[in-house]
């Protein structure tokens, strides 16, 4: 039976920051052309792989084991892909593995065609202000789930790998910039690597033409260019050229976005080769089974964000906060014991007279009924915009932050935080679903829950 | 049988020490001056004439020992604490204990020092939990009242702006008139309110309770003994307490235009006092105008104006210190400041006032009958409270 890809999503954040904005800022003349995404200062690996994973519309029992790949972990000792997996709604017997650094990337496609089950790669590449990562870095994820049968999207005909000890770029624990080394050195270790993995991947398979698509998935832009236009694919090097101008380099979750554009505009029987350049270079050769629905916007209606806001939420740019009190630190056994409702949004719905209640309770204040209540996730559903107002008494890195009073389709009420948007976008009447995000943090601790956020027109979704 | 506690018991003596940003007196400074000047009001009374004490403040002390550590005294002390409603419901346990005769002289004294905290509007701190609410200010969750309202009732964002600019503009007139006391005692124009920054949603720091410091205290004993201690008591004639079950903060479809607890609650003292025609019967009102959008849907919810219709009687001049029925006279929570803890016997303190003929500039003429809403919570999730007191006992 065919093994391979069954559901694919990438997603990128609403804001996207100029790289001219980045020059302006820091008084140099030339940013350069296009933009570079960048995750709210709500978002990080885990919220933007839980977003790429929700694209996939999976029922939360279809997945037995998850793998996230970041390296920009949220956590460290805690599992992150566990939150990935209770964001989801998932069940306590999913099999959570945490990949971690710029190679994961491809490992954790790798490893989930070869066990089947749910990859979401996820990064955010931040760099200090004025850097080569954050020009040209950007923030996003794609999640893919590997199965097999008829809905094989993809299947994989051969990987190679070769690995390198090669000290181009890192970072120390606890030490945020990263240590880049000259870009010639690491073009130069590289670029002999990628032919011979490319050709090694050909032998492998018995494919020696070039592949329809080739993607590169390099932190040097003009080397990733370069190698790409090197293995003479027909597909040429458009849609990842559009990618770095657009979006950026993601980290751990570039090779996974790249793929997912690639499956977009791919047609049946065309095969795509992906080559990943960190510690050495991956490469996977793909058969496209299915034609692709055609080339995606990824970056319609994003929204600028300006450079100083940037800096802000990225904490190079601390501002006064607002005379409130520190938000509280997370309490392990109530959030424990509230996991349903604060990772899955699940509140209850009385068996009796079918009242929704968020978060859940065990009495019907509709009809009295006492623990007669079943499951009742709202996270997927969507929601009307009853009442809202803006709120500059309140702690916000992106001030006045925005509240709502939301009424779900179906039944229930929440009033929670409004994000990726601005007053005018939602309104009352305004239509919104619901987006898992880090709503705060204290000491660097991320506190998770779920926001409302407008449904635009013409959003991308897998 | 349920009768209520209407006529039989009565106020003998109050406190009430300035409200504002009183920087140079601490908790027990207020606390100490409110109960003493509440002593002091009732010639024939000592400190050790008061049995027991029930002591509100929502954030500046806990259990019962800093007011008797602050006083001196070796009495029972409770302390009270329901939102925005603690001081209300000190007195209203006070009035239950000398009531069921087991206290002669009980006292309820309320305290709030907001200031010391340094943080703009109000904090709760609560239970550690799960960490899913917004951080949500109170003024924000208010700001989402006035477009509901115009929504509801077909009336037009500026009209209902104009409405909450003109209770703005009534509660610091009046509070103009209170200057030993309230904290904001300057008359502030109403295009002044109208081009104020806002700070959530549309209101202005004028749309907004002030935040401060101070302390009320009320003296509490069966109607029968009131002449015992002064010949101008004041009676309770109706007393009730709703506490919401939140149904309305999670309830799909539920319009936020009216305050179910307060229209509940209202019913009730309405009830026990004999009351039929609150806008006719009362001389004067305190309500909860923590926000100016509250005190405009509580004219509604409290039946001195119809569905609907209290935007438009606002901007008539009812509640005017002139008006029909003259509400918040001393200035109210926007004027006269919310210390938290003691502002629910403040509302007390000013019907004491006003009964008794000893409110001065601000005198209405001939008070019979005096209500006191004050309430703690949220829109959807409120804790309500109202009193009504008479200068006489018997039937209004």
């Amino acid at each position: 039976m065919t093994r391979g890809i069954t559901a694919y999503a990438a997603y990128l954040p609403h804001y996207k920051l100029s790289r001219q904005a980045i020059a302006d800022g820091l008084g140099e003349p030339r940013g350069g052309p296009g933009s570079r995404s960048v995750a709210s200062f709500d978002e990080d690996a885990i919220t933007m792989g839980v977003a790429a994973a929700r694209r996939l519309r999976l029922p939360g029992t279809a997945v037995s084991r998850i793998y996230l790949a970041t390296s920009s972990p949220p956590y460290l000792d805690k599992s992150n892909a566990v939150v990935v997996n209770a964001a989801l709604g998932g069940t306590d017997w999913v099999l959570c593995i945490d990949l971690a650094g710029l190679r994961s990337g491809l490992t954790a496609l790798y490893c989930a065609s070869e066990s089947g089950g749910l990859a979401v790669l996820s990064d955010m590449r931040t760099g200090l202000p004025g850097s080569p990562e954050e020009r040209d870095g950007g923030d996003g994820a794609a999640a893919f789930l590997f199965g097999e049968g008829d809905e094989v999207i993809a299947e994989i005909l051969g990987t190679s790998s070769i690995s390198l000890e090669i000290m181009d770029g890192w970072r120390a624990p606890g030490r945020e910039p990263a240590f880049v080394w000259e870009e010639r050195f690491a073009a130069h270790v590289y670029g002999s690597a990628v032919r011979d993995v490319i050709a090694q991947v050909g032998k492998e398979t018995g494919r020696t033409e070039p592949a329809t698509h080739t993607i590169v998935s390099a932190a040097i832009r003009r080397f990733a260019a370069s190698a790409a236009a090197g293995a003479g694919s027909e597909g040429g090097t458009g849609p990842q050229d559009a990618h770095r101008e657009d979006v950026g380099y993601c980290g751990a979750a570039e090779s996974g976005i790249l793929l997912a554009r690639a499956l977009d505009a791919a047609k049946r029987d065309d095969t795509i080769l992906v080559v990943q350049v960190a510690s050495g270079v991956d490469a996977m050769l793909l058969r496209v089974l299915r034609d692709g629905p055609g080339a995606r916007d990824l970056v319609a209606g994003r929204a600028h964000v300006s450079y100083n806001s940037y800096l802000t939420w990225r904490g190079f740019l601390p501002r006064e906060p607002a005379r409130r009190p520190d938000r509280p630190s997370p309490a392990a056994p109530p959030a424990f014991r509230n996991r349903r409702w604060k990772y899955a949004l699940e509140g209850s719905i009385c068996l009796e007279c079918r009242k929704v209640y968020l978060p859940p309770q065990r009495v019907c204040g509709g009809c009295g009924a006492v623990d007669s209540m079943g499951s009742y996730s709202v996270a997927d559903r969507a929601g009307t915009v009853v009442s809202t107002s803006t709120d500059s008494v309140t702690d916000s890195p992106n001030p006045p932050a925005l509240v709502a009073i939301v009424d779900f389709d179906g039944g229930g009420r929440i009033t929670c935080d409004l994000t990726d948007c601005r007053a005018a976008d939602a309104t009352v009447g305004s239509k919104v679903r619901m987006t898992f995000r880090s709503t705060y943090a204290v000491n660097g601790t991320p506190n998770y829950f779920w926001k409302a956020e407008p449904i635009r027109e013409g959003d991308a979704s897998s | 049988m349920r009768t209520g506690l209407g006529d039989r018991v009565a106020i003998i003596g109050m406190g009430c020490t300035r409200f504002g940003e009183l920087w140079d007196q601490s908790a027990d400074d207020l606390l100490i001056e409110a109960a003493h000047d509440a002593i002091a009001s009732v010639s024939s009374l000592k400190k050790d004439d008061v049995d027991a004490y029930w002591y509100s403040t929502l954030s500046s002390g806990n259990s019962g020992l800093p007011l008797a550590r602050a006083l001196k005294v070796k009495r029972p002390v409770t302390r009270v604490e329901n939102f925005c409603a603690s001081g209300s419901d000190a007195f209203r346990n006070a009035a239950f204990a000398v009531a069921a005769g087991v206290y002669d002289v009980a006292m309820a004294v309320g305290v709030e020092k907001l200031k010391d905290s340094g943080y703009s509007g109000l904090t709760v701190h609560g239970a550690p939990n799960d960490n899913t609410a917004p951080a949500v200010s109170n003024p924000a969750t208010y700001a989402m009242l006035p477009g509901a309202y115009a929504v509801e009732y077909g009336v037009s964002p500026e009209d209902v702006r104009r409405a909450m600019t003109h209770i703005a503009w009534k509660n610091h007139s009046n509070g103009a008139k209170n200057p030993e006391r309230a904290q904001y005692t300057a008359v502030v124009a109403k295009d002044k309110i109208d081009s104020a920054p806002r700070v959530a949603g549309d209101l202005s720091v004028f749309d907004c309770s002030g935040v401060s410091d101070g302390s009320a205290a009320a003296i509490i004993v069966r109607a029968e003994d009131a002449t015992k201690y002064t010949d101008r008591p004041i009676y309770l004639k109706g007393m009730s307490l709703h506490a919401g079950s939140s149904e309305g903060a999670v309830t799909a479809g539920h319009t936020q235009v009216s305050f179910p607890e307060v229209v509940e609650c209202a019913a009730e003292a309405y009830a026990q006092a004999g009351i039929t025609d609150p806008r006719r019967q009362l001389s004067l009102a305190e309500v909860h105008d923590c926000f100016t959008p509250t005190e405009m849907i509580l004219m509604e919810d409290l039946g001195f104006s119809a569905r609907g219709e209290a935007w438009r009687d606002i901007l008539d001049g009812r509640y005017d210190l002139g008006g029909e029925l003259p509400v918040n006279s001393d200035g109210g929570l926007k004027s006269f400041g919310h210390p938290v803890g003691a502002s629910g016997l403040r509302m007390i303190f000013e019907l004491w006032l006003q009964l008794r003929g000893e409110a001065g500039e601000r005198q209405i003429a001939d008070p019979r009958l005096g209500l006191a809403h004050n309430m703690g919570g949220l829109p959807g999730e409120f804790i309500s409270f109202i009193s009504i007191f008479g200068r006489e006992l018997g039937h209004v």
